[in-house]
């Protein structure tokens, strides 16, 4: 017993250098207490490294939260939703993505733009990038068009510029158009320029 | 909130370590009280730097992973024997460059042969010494094995994690409830393990090995008296 409380004493450390050194010339000369340390060195050993094993074995927790199944399967549908939000958000029209010029102008340009839905491929092309993109991607865009449609270009860049809320830009084109005499887009341009007046 | 709610959406709460280590000491702290979120933190923290060491000596994946918990186990030995002493510094520097830097070459060693040894690292390595530990090692574990199931939980209990008499009882992890009659029973299972061990030569070769140096540390000490004397 006493043994015993010698030798936790050595093993956890609690010896000062000269008791530590006194304890192991001890060892040296008693082979069973020498039998008895080493071996229970090994067991905290083996039991040291069963623990480190495990906590190898585990993922770092730490601000980490554990989650139910339900939550997940919740998690999931909030995920699909936030998807489908984004999709509509991005790729689909939508009269709030117009809202972000003056009210006026975003609701002339959304009746043009309405106007030209029956109208070929790439003219659908611009009209959804005109309500969905940035102005100066729009500009890039509707360039496109130089070769088949060129006297479109002034058209939609005017629509462009009037989405992006820079009525003075668009009124220059627009005025240009109107004044266009047999241009596809006269009479239109005409209406706007009437509502931007 | 409602518990039908709570059963609806949260899994009962699970046993996860979730404390945190801020600070050098804390960890220490951690590792001290031998908690295994700090055995967590300790290896997160020094694993990167112990598999670069292990890559370098041209170590697998697999021994790589050892290396790695060889080393953590053997510095979380030194802080429960008092071998390490806490200075203020991150403890996961330890683990690298003083374990993992000088025990890659016994690891090696130990693994592949005495052949595929850097001499130069021979110097600084002490093979025999980390050799015998891990004969030993081997050697407990297969008496263990020859024990009966309650002893060796006894034992494990006792020496493999550490717990004292109070809580084996409180906690009842085992058949006892009564301390003087737990200890009895170990005691007599410690004498089984101790018979199996004393029939093993790897603890008397280690015992001779450190006669071996003990004498030859005293002639040393007696050569310089020596010298000592005759320079006087």
């Amino acid at each position: 017993m006493v043994q015993q409380s010698k030798i936790d004493a050595y093993l956890t450390g609690e010896y000062s250098e000269t008791e530590k050194k006194a304890f192991e010339s001890q060892l040296i000369a008693d082979e069973a207490l020498f039998i008895m340390v080493e071996t229970q060195r090994a067991l905290r050993r083996a039991g040291l490294r069963q623990e480190v094993e495990q906590a190898f074995a585990a993922r770092p927790l730490r601000g980490t939260l554990r989650i139910g199944i339900i939550q997940r399967i919740a998690a999931g549908f909030l995920f699909f939703g936030l998807c489908f939000c984004s999709y509509n958000f991005f790729f689909k029209t939508d009269s709030t993505l117009l809202s972000a010029g003056n009210p006026t102008t975003t609701a002339i340009v959304k009746t043009a733009l309405d106007e030209e839905d029956m109208v070929g491929q790439t003219i659908q092309g611009i009209i959804l990038s005109i309500r969905n993109a940035p102005l100066k991607d729009n500009l890039l865009i509707i360039n496109k068009l130089e070769k088949e449609r060129p006297e479109l270009v002034g058209y939609f860049q005017g629509l462009a510029y009037l989405n992006a809320g820079k009525v003075p830009e668009a009124k220059v084109l627009l005025q240009k158009i109107a004044a266009t005499p047999n241009h596809p887009k006269q009479e239109t341009a005409k209406e706007i320029l009437k509502f931007m007046d | 909130m409602n518990p039908l709610l709570n059963i609806l959406f949260f899994k009962p709460i699970q046993k996860v370590p979730t404390e945190t280590f801020d600070t050098p000491e804390m960890l220490f702290k951690g590792l001290k009280a031998r908690k295994s979120a700090a055995y967590t933190v300790l290896i997160q923290n020094a694993k990167a730097g112990i598999a670069k060491i292990a890559r370098e000596s041209g170590l697998s994946s697999y021994e790589t992973e050892d290396f790695i918990q060889y080393c953590v186990t053997e510095h979380m030995e030194q802080i429960l024997d008092g071998r390490y002493v806490f200075q203020g510094n991150k403890v996961h520097s330890f683990t690298i460059n003083q374990i993992a830097t000088h025990r890659i070459h016994d690891y090696k060693r130990l693994l592949r042969g005495k052949s595929t040894v850097d001499l130069d690292a021979i110097e600084e390595s002490n093979f025999e010494a980390f050799e015998a530990d891990h004969d030993i090692n081997i050697a407990c574990k297969k008496i263990i094995a020859q024990l009966g199931i309650r002893c060796q939980q006894l034992i494990k209990l006792r020496f493999y994690n550490d717990f004292c008499d109070e809580v084996i009882i409180e906690s009842k992890m085992t058949q006892y409830t009564d301390e003087e009659l737990l200890r009895k029973a170990r005691s007599r299972c410690y004498e089984k393990f101790l018979k199996l061990a004393t029939e093993q030569n790897v603890f008397i070769r280690k015992l001779e090995r450190l006669k071996a140096d003990q004498a030859a540390k005293n002639n040393l000490k007696q050569l310089k008296e020596l010298q000592n004397g005759s320079t006087k």
